[in-house]
């Protein structure tokens, strides 16, 4: 018995990929310290070291069709082996929701609600999310095209109104550092927007069939969402020249030097009401991804009494997670673009490689056809 | 349905308790708005004295009449070891909550920007209620004082300053520096920092502020001053977009309106040495003549443009060769080579204060004249009339 019924567009696919990968805007200042100026050149990296990646999961999504990442995990690598990998991949989705959840309740705590308990923030957060969840994948994804589009018009919107601080100058010298640090912050590019992707092999199965297969929709999501990134990064490196680095939240200060006229001015709100839809939406996909994990590993017959068990879990999980933003950053710049790879790149390379070696070609994808 | 309806209402009720934001709530008339913070030396070793001008709340027009000797600000001091120490002692010398957030400048006295600036940066950096693009300066002496004067100009001292320094930015946004200008100099060992200086001007019933100069920063430290007249050969390196350029002659005088002055420095490292080539582009336009008695404009122009080009280079060199002696590269030349030549900076930037005061400025400038104004000779050039 299949735990979600409802089934959506290609298109919702693609902009729910997106608005996932928007939604790492803030998440710059991971890898700024790392490349500086030269930052933006490691996400135009990373995403060409993800299409090797979409084409992993492509391939895993069209070689098992009706068959999410758990159940996939059972069939490739039988019952041990599936539950390994699931637990795995369960305690993967956990903790970027729980990450996910802290970023939002810190960027709001630090910026628009100082005094507000992060709690508070949290909480709420993750309580619309349930109620979304709630009404299953169709609910969720509903809104992602309205949202992924008005953030890419708001951010390059916001990018225009900066122009007049604009520097090009600041983004030379190019190539000026170690090759080693370019290696790592196209490492953590690629795992935090990108890798993430992989949540949405929990939801292939209830994609409607697309004619031409569903890898140019995981690569118009990627498109999209690493330009409207790239955009904001180059923005950011711009204006703000060699202090971006020393910056938490490097887009929200340069929308703060804003000034269109002396009327029109603290554009950092605009930011920050895009950011929150955002991140939003991401915690949404990323908890409702833990939720169908969970209810498919234990082969539940609803994913319903898992929400509030999984919310409340992820709740107390990202209070007590880090104990400073500093652990919370070195843990972002130094170990989780490791682990992440772990989980996003190499348990479904190893499911592809299993699934075709242990040569079953119709559900291995060996078929002719269009990934 | 009807329990539909009521678990809805008792959602969105919970809704509008939750979600308000009461912890975030400020008042206004529980604040107490920053229009301008002062920092100063103080007398204690490791200490400052930091000043913040209130705008107080305005009164109806009616009790304003009755009470006009009344100041529309107030300043409060106290002295501390850092910035955020000393809002904590204002807190609780202040019935109302500092609010931060609207502040226009930060002004440095000169006794403490001689000192170093590292100290006191982190907190504009780091607060939330801090921004970058606020106004910075050096006072004229101490920052309390500049902040406590009365002026005729508005009723707020840091809406006085404000005000300057956006006509100052009109000229060039060399002319005034940020928050932002100043974390990013003191952190670039390619550009050195300079500051407007504001000061007072006494009138003879009155005083008023006036940028009386820009200060010249060694990394933090201010080292020397430019005047009025040397910050104008500063701006003329380094670009304008509106200005005056007075030209003085042998038979008259010609003041120049700037309609735009564009200036293109290029680094050049040859068998280690290093020079500069800067052109300078700058189309102008007649504001005024005195003098030029009996000659006609149509001669007078090719001589107008000569003597501007003679008298921007002046000025340029007159700056360059004053900054050259403090050893402050206020154009950022190192951070134009640090651009073009990484691998060279790498060798040059320790060692860059010293390679700036030996550099060599290749200087070339060239002026065009647009127009005239409304008049083409003036009275006085007509001479005798018939």
């Amino acid at each position: 018995m299949k735990l979600e019924s409802g089934r959506i567009s290609p298109l919702q696919l693609m902009f729910s990929i997106c608005c996932v990968i928007q939604s790492s805007s803030m998440l710059t200042s991971f890898f700024l310290p790392v490349t500086r100026q030269d930052s933006w050149l490691c996400v135009l990296f990373s995403m060409l070291v993800a299409l090797p990646l979409y084409y992993i999961y492509c391939a895993l999504a069209k070689a098992y069709p009706d068959k999410n990442l758990i159940e996939i995990f059972e069939t490739v690598f039988g019952r041990v082996g599936g539950m390994a990998a699931s637990l795995i991949t369960i305690w993967f989705f956990v903790s970027i929701t729980t990450y996910n959840l802290r970023d939002i309740g810190l960027f709001v705590k630090q910026t628009i609600m100082v005094d507000t308990p992060v709690v508070v923030i949290m909480g709420i957060c993750i309580l619309v999310c349930a109620y979304g969840i709630y009404y299953g994948l169709r609910v969720v994804t509903r809104y992602a095209m309205a949202f992924s589009v008005l953030a890419f018009f708001i951010l390059v919107f916001s990018s225009f109104l900066a122009t007049a601080k604009w520097d090009f100058k600041n983004l030379l010298p190019m190539f000026s550092q170690p090759a080693l640090h370019y290696v790592q912050s196209t490492n953590i590019a690629l795992t935090i927007p990108f890798g993430e992707s992989v949540i949405f092999l929990m939801v292939t199965p209830n994609v409607k069939p697309a004619k031409k297969g569903l890898f140019r929709y995981f690569i118009g999501g990627m498109l999209i969402g690493g330009f409207t990134v790239l955009n904001v990064l180059i923005r950011d490196i711009a204006v703000l020249g060699n202090i971006v680095a020393m910056l938490t939240l490097p887009p929200f200060q340069t929308l703060r030097m804003v000034e269109l006229t002396r009327a029109l001015s603290r554009m950092e709100i605009i930011f920050a009401v895009v950011l929150i839809i955002l991140l939003f939406y991401k915690i949404m996909m990323l908890y409702y991804a833990s939720v169908l994990a969970i209810s498919q590993f234990f082969k539940l017959k609803s994913f319903r009494p898992v929400i509030p068990i999984v919310g409340a879990f992820c709740t107390a999980y990202a209070l007590f997670i880090h104990s400073s933003t500093i652990e919370h950053a070195v843990f972002g710049q130094q170990y989780a673009p490791i682990i992440w790879l772990f989980c996003e790149y190499l348990i479904p390379f190893v499911t592809l490689a299993v699934g075709r070696l242990r040569g079953r070609p119709q559900e291995a994808g060996l078929q002719r056809g269009t990934i | 349905m009807t329990i539909k309806r009521a678990v809805s209402a008792v959602g969105l009720l919970l809704c509008i308790c939750t979600l308000a934001g009461c912890w975030d709530a400020h008042e206004l008339d529980t604040l107490s708005i920053i229009a301008g913070l002062g920092i100063d030396q103080s007398n204690t070793q490791g200490e400052y004295v930091f000043s913040v001008e209130i705008g107080k709340a305005q009164k109806s027009q009616i009790s304003q009449n009755k009470d006009k000797q009344e100041s529309a600000f107030l300043v409060l001091s106290c002295q501390s070891r850092t910035m955020l120490l000393a809002f904590e002692q204002f807190r609780l010398k202040n019935s109302r909550e500092l609010f931060l957030h609207p502040n226009q400048i930060v002004i440095f006295g000169k006794d403490l920007a001689k000192k170093g600036l590292t100290p006191l940066i982190d907190m504009l950096l780091r607060n939330h209620e801090s921004r970058l693009e606020v106004w910075t300066a050096v006072a004229d002496g101490s920052a309390a004082d500049i902040l406590n004067t009365k002026t005729k100009q508005e009723p707020i001292t840091a809406a006085v300053i404000d005000r300057l320094m956006q006509n100052a930015t009109s000229i060039s946004n060399r002319y005034t520096t940020t928050v932002y200008d100043m974390i990013s100099h003191i952190e670039d060992k390619g550009t050195a920092l300079i500051m407007p200086i504001i000061g007072k001007a006494e009138e003879p019933e009155s005083t008023s502020l006036q940028i009386s100069g820009s200060a010249l920063f060694l990394h933090d430290k201010m080292v020397g001053e430019l005047s009025a007249d040397e910050t104008l050969g500063y701006l003329f390196a380094t670009g304008m977009h509106d200005g005056l350029l007075n030209v003085p002659m042998d038979d008259g005088t010609a003041v120049m309106q700037i309609s735009y002055l564009f200036s293109n420095a290029k680094p050049v490292i040859s068998n280690g040495s290093v020079s500069v080539e800067l052109n300078v582009q700058a189309l102008l336009a007649v504001g005024e003549l005195l003098g030029f008695k009996n000659q006609s404009i149509v001669d007078l122009m090719p001589k107008i443009r000569e003597a501007a080009q003679q008298a921007i280079i002046e000025k340029i060199s007159a700056t360059f060769k004053k900054a050259q002696s403090y050893k402050t590269d206020i154009y950022g030349f190192g951070t134009m080579i640090y651009r073009q030549y990484p691998q060279q900076w790498d060798a040059m930037k320790d060692n860059w204060d010293n390679i700036f005061s030996q550099l060599t400025l290749k200087l070339s400038v060239k002026a065009q004249l647009s127009n005239t104004g409304f008049v083409t000779d003036s009275i006085e050039m007509k001479g005798d009339k018939p």
